[in-house]
């Protein structure tokens, strides 16, 4: 068996097409030049065979607006019908999206700002927390719990990108795993025939997966305007 | 005289008892509270028959404090006093400390009788210092008991044990921390505060415990004040089957977007039937309560006996001096297998209240207590230790006796026994539940009143893949409602889980914030809701408010499980601070110590010390002087931004 590194680089052709078959990522050539390029300028370049695992890599954490095609077989349609009750599916070729934002929608904006803060106050306090106790659940006496439980897992509404830059709300119909608020913004998921409804996407284990990733950029905008937006909502709600 | 064994209690009500027990009459002491009786005992060996005097002290004799030069408020830098010396003096108690030495000349033996808890041991070691004063030869012994019933004092006699120098050493530190601690910042609060309108004359006292006390209220009191209601959307099935009106509920509970609920309901509209899913009926329960120790007694007293925590602790002070109960003090929610319930249950079978409940557990209803996760090796859980008539006991006296037998004949009773139906819907995408609860046996609720379980509505029959069209489904709305200020139970809880004082402490630092003027106690108001609130009312997932909507359908069927909001706590109050507790907290908070003095983790990282003393991994010195370097930390940096503080004062003292 020959050296890896005997092994040729495999050609950008040849990359497109495993990058595309393997994963969904269809990469625009020149996005694959230059990440290619960087990578031979590293003290140790990746072996050709896991050249491209290397190259999925770096796809997710790129902002897919400018890495992927854009051609339509693999992009939201440009008009999502605002007003059918029950629309049309998603294209079942496989549209990779990017996450732009994420809310839980079961928790009120007090809590979810809360949580926020918390974490940040977290490095400070973290292993010696205040615990409290919600009113009323204090007392000892146990009784079975009785009927259906919602999940601890929430219910998220999150804003998706596609490779043309249009931008969709979508919400979990049923969870799935990888989605929850503090995931990486700019993570990207592939949406395979979702259904839509009323403009909204909806998302089911069944037809969304997340692929991963993050967009460095992307995540700390988010987190620094998350917290404003929430106050102002809560400001919003003191008028009412 | 020689060979006499000296038995000294921490109280005279209980040397009175012991020496009834033992056996002799009594002469007075130099003290008017303090007697003495004498009498003869036969002692375990190497003692034996001897003659004996049982005397007690009041509980503290000795005090701590700073020498002279450190005392007057202006005579040093406050800073100093967490070095300065300090000395321990014999002042108001000087006969009870004589009295003592006049017994100990040319005894044989001490044997203390101090009640068994860390404050115990420690006033044991004060008893003993005293004695050896005069009589350096003493043998010094404890008697190990738990309440003054007759056989077990017996049995206390006959086994006695050493002192534990680790509690004392316990208790030691704490008195010394607490006093240095405090004294340094009451000091400073205090002159800092002198400028300020209303304050001039007044001692702004601090206390290690009762600051992060008055932040709970605080944290609390502003939760409450800055909340903001946000409008929620949910959605309702009602179904009429068999002349029932069946209410079921959103698996998801409630969402906070408009536009994701209508999205959601107008699918179910859409699916237009819907099926059942599953149908399960299961036997369940609701366990009798655990064993009572001193926390619950608290939190439950205050909240079903229309007391305060300090009365609750007051009462059953007495009632344990009178021999009623047992040492109300324990952390313990197990009882002891050999203990002999049947028979502490046997003694309540006279009653006209719970009489016939007990001759039922008697003709086998009898069931062995459940053991809770707590043993604090000294004390078994609360129990009534003999039936006291009714007319004995003054109202509230007669609640909390009352209380203490209720639970604990519903600890050595079954379990009430029930059966719940739940009945799972899908329509459209979305899962929905009604819940039916048939109670079978109430067992130990029958003597327990203050524990709800009700059956609801029965639900008609569904059969698994059935198909139906529901009768009615809505859209309906709601805003989340503010928590209410903080009760006494939930305060108690707060400090209990934030290890925040002792369960003997607790209810004395609640009281010492109101007597400061820290805080406020005001009769629940508007705050409890709910009540006739009809079906939105949803379980908040954690600590913020409940929801209370609007927009529900009336009529029957609420298919919920019956689960009683524990009412009857008629007349609780809340907990609301002062212009001066708030101007407090939030100065310690804005001098930006990330361990605040009004948040828990200094003191939860003192209360873990005393333990590890307790335990002998630590010293008492390394303790106290860990402690010492870290408030004295905090203090330093409060005392660079005394103008926070004054400002702070200034704010709310004249706004």
């Amino acid at each position: 068996m020959a050296p890896p590194s005997a092994t040729p680089i495999p050609s950008i052709d040849n990359l497109l097409r495993a990058l595309s078959t393997q994963y969904n990522l269809h990469a625009r050539p020149s996005v694959l030049q230059v990440l290619l390029a960087q990578l031979q300028q590293l003290p140790h370049p990746p072996p050709a065979r896991a050249l491209v695992e290397t190259l999925r890599f770096r796809l997710l954490a790129s902002d897919i607006t400018t890495s992927l095609q854009p051609y339509a077989n693999l992009c939201l349609p440009p008009n999502l019908p605002q007003s059918a009750p029950q629309a049309m599916a998603l294209s079942a070729d496989g549209i990779v999206v990017q996450v732009l934002d994420i809310v839980d929608v079961t928790s009120s904006r007090s809590d979810s700002l809360e949580r926020l803060e918390m974490v940040e106050r977290g490095e400070a306090m973290r292993g010696r927390e205040i615990i409290r106790v919600a009113p009323g659940e204090a007392d000892g006496g146990g009784e079975a719990a009785v009927g259906a439980r919602k999940g601890d897992g929430g219910m998220h509404k999150l804003v998706l990108q596609d490779a043309a830059g249009r931008r969709v709300y979508a919400f979990e119909l049923a969870p799935i795993a990888g989605v929850k608020v503090g995931m990486s913004i700019g993570a990207k998921m592939l949406l395979r025939g979702c259904t839509v409804a009323r403009g909204l996407v909806l998302l089911t284990p069944q037809t969304a997966t997340v692929l991963g990733g993050k967009v460095e950029a992307l995540h700390k905008v988010w987190l620094d305007g998350r917290k404003q937006e929430l106050k102002d909502e809560i400001e919003a709600f003191k008028r009412d | 005289m020689a060979g006499r064994i000296v038995c000294v209690a921490e109280k005279p009500s209980i040397a009175k008892a012991v020496a009834g027990h033992l056996g002799g009459g009594d002469r007075q002491s130099r003290n008017k509270y303090v007697k003495n009786y004498e009498f003869t005992y036969n002692f375990p060996a190497p003692w034996g028959q001897c003659s004996a005097v049982m005397t007690s002290v009041l509980g503290h004799t000795v005090e701590w404090d700073f020498p002279d030069q450190y005392r007057g408020w202006n005579s040093c830098p406050p800073s100093s006093l967490f070095d300065a010396p300090t000395q321990q003096v014999i002042k108001e108690r000087k006969d009870v400390a004589s009295n003592i030495q006049s017994l100990a000349r040319g005894a044989r033996a001490l044997f203390i009788w101090t009640d068994c808890d860390r404050e115990g041991e420690y006033i044991g070691t004060e008893i003993r210092d005293i004695a050896f004063e005069v009589n350096p030869n003493l043998e010094v012994k404890r008697a190990k008991f738990s309440n003054i019933e007759r056989s077990h004092i017996l049995q206390a006699a006959q086994r006695p044990v050493p002192l534990d120098n680790r509690q004392a050493a316990a208790v030691a530190a704490r008195i010394e921390l607490d006093l240095r601690i405090g004294a340094a910042f009451t000091r400073w609060q205090t002159l800092s505060l002198k400028g300020i309108g209303g304050l001039e004359d007044r001692v702004i006292s601090y206390g290690s415990c009762q600051f992060p006390t008055l932040g709970f209220v605080v944290d609390r009191y502003k939760r409450v004040k800055n909340f903001v209601p946000e409008p929620f959307w949910s959605i309702r099935v009602m179904h009429r089957k068999d002349d029932v009106n069946v209410n079921f509920s959103w698996d998801r509970n409630r969402l906070f977007d408009r536009m994701i609920t209508t999205t959601l309901f107008e699918r179910c509209l859409m699916a237009r039937t819907a099926r059942v899913t599953a149908v399960a009926t299961k036997p369940t329960k609701k366990w009798k309560p655990l064993p009572l120790t001193t926390v619950e007694l608290q939190k439950l007293g205050t909240r079903f006996l229309g007391l305060n925590s300090k009365q609750v602790m007051e009462i059953a002070e007495k009632l344990y001096n009178n021999g009623f109960i047992s040492y109300p003090r324990t952390e313990t929610d197990q009882f002891d297998r050999a203990m002999d319930l049947r028979a502490l249950v046997e003694k309540q079978t006279v009653s006209n209240d719970w009489g016939q409940f007990a001759t039922g557990l008697m003709n086998g209803g009898f069931s062995q207590p459940r053991n809770g996760s707590h043993n604090d090796q000294a004390h078994p859980p609360i129990h009534p230790i003999c039936y006291v008539a009714p007319e004995v006991l003054n109202q509230n006296e007669k609640r909390v006796y009352e209380f203490v037998v209720r639970r604990f004949l519903a600890c050595c009773s079954e379990d009430a026994v029930g059966q719940t139906t739940t009945v799972n819907m899908a329509y459209g995408d979305e899962g929905f539940h009604a819940n039916g609860l048939m109670v079978i046996a109430r067992n130990y609720l029958d003597v327990y009143p203050y524990d709800k379980w009700e059956s609801s509505q029965q639900l008609p029959r569904f059969v698994q893949g059935e198909t139906f069209v529901p009768t009615e489904a809505t859209m309906t709305d709601g805003k989340t409602s503010a928590p209410g200020y903080l009760t006494e139970p939930e305060l108690i809880a707060l400090m209990d889980i934030n290890g925040i004082g002792t369960d003997a402490t607790m209810a004395d630092h609640i009281a010492k914030i109101k007597e400061r003027e820290y805080v406020f106690t005001v009769p629940r108001g508007h705050a409890a809701g709910g009540g006739g609130g009809g079906g939105e009312e949803v379980d908040a997932p954690v600590g913020r408010g409940r929801g209370r909507g609007r927009g529900r359908g009336r009529g029957g069927g609420r298919g919920g499980a019956a689960a009683g909001r524990g009412g009857g706590g008629g007349g609780m109050e809340v907990f609301v601070p002062s212009s001066l507790g708030m101007a407090l907290v939030e100065a310690y908070d804005a001098i930006g110590f990330e361990n605040s003095v009004s948040k828990p983790f200094l003191r939860k990282e003192m209360e873990e010390k005393m333990k590890k003393i307790c335990e002998g991994t630590v010293t008492r010195n390394d303790v106290v002087h860990e402690c010492i370097d870290q408030y004295r930390d905090m203090f330093i940096r409060a005392t660079q931004q005394t103008d926070v503080l004054k400002r702070k004062a200034r704010e709310y003292m004249t706004g």
